[in-house]
């Protein structure tokens, strides 16, 4: 178990004070939102990803080497996960065992805001995110883990294919 | 035909092992015993649902949980023989109520919907244990071998249900429904009703084992006995034996729980976590299927060369 804190000046805008490494630690995120967005959007890769999604045999069909196109995403979830982490450390204590709660609310996310939609997943992070923060607010920090699911699970039974979800 | 004859007489000498076990094992094999079997029980509930239907529960901890805290509360009221059922019947109502919004989300999207209702019951019940100021909860300690024939007689009637599930009118709507839910009800299966039922059925005996998991430990507290990793365990343990064979998940279950029982030695106690996963991860590699489909596979006759 070890915990650092590095990039932890504090920044005042106007009345309001934030620690410096909060901030990064969002600019990155967003960063990488677009750069993911971007990615899977305007490149070549990206085409590939979107085409083996829709019709593996298909994509195969006109050339995409599909196994490949595989181990891409495979490698670059870790990438962004391993990111995620480093940004995590900024402000938590890390120990061995950190990445249940992270692992489910991330699967959480993914669900509410629909699989394969990358505007969807900020939207569910943002919803949930908020939800949280504002429920604890409102009422009491021990309701936490209720307020969270409670959420979850009313905004699946709404949306059972998650907020972005196509037609 | 020739399988059944020679599985009676297995039956029958298993139960004769297991009834005299309490007269003659140690207390620690009887423990053992009792764990194997409160998972051989959650196992084939999950498969009674889960294995039927194609539905991939990730909340048994939830039914599990409800049946230990059912022991917890009722224990200075009511003997042992009447809270487990109880208990069953509490965890089957909750399912009851749960389950008719759940079920109308298939697909990945159920298995985690299930998985955050089990852990929006333990918030719930962890909330109402600190509003009582405690941690957990002490009951009294029950006779371990009153509570080894319980769990006998219910892990051998849940084994019985499945089967009988399986022969019945049922269990072939519930595979109807694993193979096409749309086509199975436009053939005039009432879906809803059949996953609801099996999801129910499911539910009571989980809480059997739960309950009797807390007569056993004599002890109950939010964060143990509604732990997601029971239901990740049940699912890894049933998916591991294969659900396509009556015990399939039954010798996922002891094969898994032995060999954690073992690491957990005296020898091991330090590598015990790395030594599980890396047997785990070997043991799916070599059985992908599940190791039910390797034993049809070798059983299979070899299929007669057309030219």
């Amino acid at each position: 178990m070890r915990g650092y804190s590095y990039l932890s000046s504090v920044v005042t805008f106007f009345d309001i004070t934030i620690l410096f490494n909060q901030i990064l630690s969002v600019i990155i995120g967003l960063g990488i939102i677009v750069s993911v967005h971007y990615l899977l959007r305007r490149t070549w890769i990206g085409r590939g990803i979107r085409l083996v999604i829709q019709d593996r045999m298909a994509a195969e069909l006109v050339g995409v080497n599909a196994d490949r196109v595989n181990l891409y995403c495979f490698v670059l979830g870790f990438i962004l996960a391993g990111v995620s982490g480093t940004l995590l450390s900024f402000t938590a204590v890390m120990t061995p065992f950190i990445g249940l709660p992270y692992t489910l609310i991330g699967l959480i996310v993914i669900i509410i805001g629909g699989i394969g939609s990358v505007a969807g997943t900020l939207i569910g992070a943002v919803t949930l995110g908020l939800a949280e923060t504002v429920g604890v607010y409102l009422t009491s920090p021990s309701l936490r883990t209720i307020i969270l699911y409670l959420v979850f699970i009313i905004l699946v039974l709404i949306r059972p294919k998650g907020i972005m979800a196509r037609k | 035909m020739h399988e059944k004859r020679l599985l009676l007489p297995f039956i029958v000498i298993l139960a004769i092992v297991l009834g005299i076990a309490p007269l003659i094992a140690s207390a620690y094999l009887l423990h053992l015993l009792i764990t194997i079997m409160a998972f051989v029980t959650l196992v084939e509930s999950w498969n009674i649902f889960s294995g039927n239907t194609g539905y991939i529960l990730l909340g048994s901890a939830a039914f599990y949980g409800i049946g230990g805290y059912a022991t917890a509360t009722l224990w200075p009221i009511l003997p042992i023989y009447v809270i487990i059922v109880v208990a069953g019947i509490v965890s089957a109502v909750v399912a009851f109520a749960v389950g008719y919004p759940c079920l109308r989300v298939r697909g990945p999207y159920f298995s985690i919907l299930t998985f955050g209702l089990s852990q929006a019951i333990m918030a719930v019940v962890d909330f109402w244990q600190a509003r009582l100021g405690s941690r957990g909860i002490m009951i009294k300690a029950y006779d371990t071998s009153i509570v080894y024939y319980l769990i006998m007689i219910v892990t051998s009637t849940t084994l019985l249900t499945t089967y009988l599930i399986r022969k019945s009118r049922f269990g072939v709507g519930l595979v109807a429904i694993k193979d096409d839910e749309d086509a199975a009800q436009a053939c005039g299966v009432n879906t809803t009703l059949y996953k609801i039922t099996a999801f129910a059925i499911c539910a009571f005996y989980s809480g059997m084992a739960g309950a009797l998991t807390v007569a056993r430990l004599s002890y109950v507290d939010p964060s143990s006995i509604f732990n997601p990793m029971v239901s990740f365990q049940t699912a890894i343990m049933a998916i591991f034996g294969g659900t396509n064979l009556l015990l399939g998940p039954t010798i996922g279950a002891i094969l898994l729980t032995s060999v954690q029982e073992i690491l957990f030695g005296p020898t091991y106690v330090y590598y015990y976590s790395i030594m599980l996963a890396v047997i785990v991860i070997a043991l799916v590699m070599f059985f992908p299927y599940g190791i039910s489909e390797s034993i049809l596979q070798l059983t299979r006759k070899p299929r007669p060369q057309t030219n």
